[in-house]
């Protein structure tokens, strides 16, 4: 029989709880309107929504546990509540006590005290004693690569010496068994690289992992099991290979629920809302080109992302009509790699292409303004948090500022033939 | 075939694993062990708003004493002044009191504020999230004990000497910090929910100023009124900070430990109630 000290994370039966009448941003008037209306619940459908629900897995120490499933499935929960960032609603859930810490950057960080105050913080909100980030410090310093601007606010910082800090306290504290949602890489191409060795040396050290990602490579390569999740429920949990090959079939089968998703962050919280979001863009190009960069694999890789992503020619399909299929890879730098999917719904060259994913529905219409000059209206109505809508409007913008670009390139290289 | 059931890869120790008895004492009473198991966490977050609240300020620690002053001085000015009724020694009866209430209004607002914007760290991070209200009640604390030496000094002009009467300012002041805590974990942990409570409260404070007898002395209220009037626990706070002050007598002990009775009990239903919703936190949208 096996002792129990060779298991580091045990969950059984384990459920999670959203209380939806308990939502922020809620203000008086939103709920008084509710109260008025008759129901609290009923604007909302249900009062409660399970994120997790009878999950049940075993973690030996040493292994490596990757969580695939689509967003929503509730990875993101399951690493919270592994975390104890709060209890377990349903179940149980142990880690003999041992501390399981999810790797985020500048968590608790104030941006008024110096990077040097902000290690002792930022460690202090992970729970590690003052005399473990003694004698962390120096080391956290020399590998932020940040010198004597430790002595500054970190208010003062680029966003890059921020993460770069971030990153330094959060793999120098090495938890016991080490949470990850997404593999991080910050900073410029040499940091990244020493930050992904540094990881990798974590993961060597920790009694545990549980590894997010929706990259399978990545899954496949490091975790030694593998739990997929789906709607809040364990859909297979065995042998990396045999569940990861499912998975990866299962999606490709169920394309109807994928969609384009560009530039995804890690970490988002769940559960999300419907959210709108338009941009409007005038390219100074004709119609038909601008169709054509939607819809021409050879002419998508160039602009589709935002900037410092690459998708990758070989991976894509575009089966341009309705309900055919739409699939691509992006790649940031050459660390994560984000596969979208979807299904076209509508397909009306040159007027109007819609696209249905897991998320939502996006609809492009473009509009000849006959001046040799096209506008384009996305309409995307998407779930995602409130969080991440900043995220994706951002990504969506860059991504067609690339597109305005390449469009403009094209037009420069046709005017010399 | 239910991949959890008929899955050999999920053999495990489940039978030893049972549910976790959980109730509201035991989540409390856990809390608390947490608090202490994080105190070092505790003390930075103190510490590190005590000294950066007023760095961007040309006068820095300078408010720590002009705060105070400066709102003595306008109601000096508004009521000695323009309506004339005031004793002699009346600048250093209303600051008493005022370098009380803002102990209240300073501890409160900044709880408030604390689980809003440490929100990010709520949901990332098992910390006891008590901390950051505790964080703020103990850094207004250590104001008022400052604002408080400010006090004893303004007052020898006046005439006011201190007196070993003074150093009851421990004992009574803990009383309001235990009041203090309770309020602030009730109205930090609702704001997470409702952002309006930060609004309103403004307004029960400025409400409650006035309703307090901080600007005036409690026999201008009607005798009828009396008994709903003296309810309001600042009439013994005041009324206890003022006795060992300009006084120099003991306080009414009785009134004063009726008060720190309720404060307990306060105190407990707000952590208690702090408690309950902090697990919902880290699930907001």
């Amino acid at each position: 029989m096996d002792g129990l000290s060779d298991y580091a994370v045990v969950a059984k039966d384990l459920g999670v709880k959203y209380d939806l009448r308990l939502q922020r941003r809620r203000t008086l008037r939103h709920t008084l309107a509710q109260i008025a209306a008759g129901d609290g619940s009923a604007t909302l459908g249900r009062s409660e929504f399970w994120a997790l629900q009878g999950v049940t897995f075993a973690l030996r120490r040493g292994e490596v546990l990757g969580v695939v499933g689509m967003n929503g499935s509730g990875k993101s929960t399951l690493l919270q509540v592994i975390a104890g960032v709060f209890p377990p609603d349903a179940g149980a859930l142990t880690t003999f006590g041992r501390d399981a810490t999810l790797l985020t950057l500048g968590t608790g960080f104030d941006p008024e005290l110096t990077g040097r105050e902000n290690i002792y913080l930022g460690a202090a909100y992970l729970g590690f004693s003052r005399l473990k980030i003694e004698s962390e410090v120096d080391a956290i310093i020399e590998f932020s690569e940040l010198g004597q601007f430790i002595e500054a606010p970190v208010v003062t910082y680029s966003s890059g010496m921020r993460a770069r800090l971030g990153f330094s306290v959060a793999v120098h504290l090495e938890p016991q068994i080490l949470l990850l949602d997404e593999i991080l890489g910050v900073g410029d191409a040499g940091f990244q690289r020493k930050s992904q060795e540094k990881l990798l040396e974590l993961t060597d050290r920790a009694e545990a992992l549980v590894l997010v990602s929706h990259s399978d490579r990545l899954i496949s390569r490091m975790a030694t099991r593998v739990l997929w999740l789906d709607g809040g429920r364990v859909r297979r949990y065995g042998e990396t290979d045999e569940v990861l090959k499912e998975y990866l079939e299962r999606s490709y089968d169920r394309l109807d629920q994928h969609q384009p998703e560009i530039g995804r962050g890690p970490g988002m919280a769940e559960p999300v809302s419907a959210q709108e979001i338009t941009i409007t863009r005038v390219f100074d190009a004709p119609r038909e080109l601008v169709w054509r960069a939607w819809t021409e694999p050879e002419q998508l890789v160039a602009w589709w992302g935002s900037r410092g992503w690459t998708a990758l020619l070989e991976t894509i399909t575009m089966d341009v009509r309705p309900g055919g299929t739409f699939r691509v890879t992006n790649v940031y730098k050459d660390g994560i790699e984000v596969p979208q999917e979807g299904v076209y719904r509508e397909v009306a060259e040159p007027e109007r292409l819609v696209m249905e994913g897991p998320h939502g529905v996006s609809a492009v219409t473009y509009t000849d303004l006959g001046d040799g000059r096209t506008e384009m209206v996305l309409h995307a109505t998407i779930q995602i948090t409130d969080e991440m809508r900043g995220a994706t409007e951002a990504a969506l913008a860059s991504s067609f500022d690339r597109l305005a670009e390449q469009l403009a390139s094209r037009l420069e290289s046709s005017r010399h033939k | 075939m239910t991949a959890t059931q008929a899955d050999p890869a999920v053999a495990g120790p489940f039978d030893l694993l049972a549910p976790p008895k959980r109730s509201l004492l035991r989540d409390a009473w856990g809390e608390v062990r947490a608090t202490a198991r994080y105190s070092h966490l505790l003390r930075l977050l103190v510490s590190s708003s005590l000294r950066t609240e007023n760095s961007n300020t040309v006068f820095g620690f300078f408010w720590w004493v002009l705060d105070p002053l400066l709102q003595m001085m306008v109601y000096v000015i508004f009521i000695g002044v323009i309506l004339g009724r005031a004793g002699p020694d009346y600048p250093i009866f209303i600051l008493t009191a005022i370098i009380s209430w803002e102990l209240l209004v300073k501890a409160t607002q900044g709880s408030a504020a604390a689980t809003l914007r440490k929100e990010r760290a709520m949901r990332q991070v098992a910390f006891p999230k008590t901390i950051l209200p505790l964080s703020q009640v103990i850094g207004a604390a250590a104001h008022f004990m400052f604002a408080f030496g400010v006090l004893l000094v303004v007052a020898v002009p006046f005439g006011i000497y201190p007196s070993a009467y003074a150093l009851l300012v421990l004992p009574i002041a803990l009383v309001q910090v235990t009041l203090t805590t309770g309020i602030a974990l009730f109205i930090s942990a609702l704001n997470v929910f409702f952002r309006d409570t930060g609004k309103i409260i403004t307004y029960v404070f400025r409400m409650g100023f006035y309703l307090s007898p901080v600007l005036y002395p409690v026999t201008v209220v009607p005798d009828r009124f009396r008994p709903i009037y003296d309810l309001n626990p600042f009439v013994t706070l005041f009324d206890a900070y003022r006795a060992i002050v300009m006084e120099h007598s003991l306080p009414d002990l009785s009134s004063l430990g009726i008060v720190a009775g309720g404060s307990i009990v306060v105190l407990a239903l707000g952590y208690l109630f702090f408690v309950r919703l902090q697990t919902s936190f880290a699930k907001l949208v």
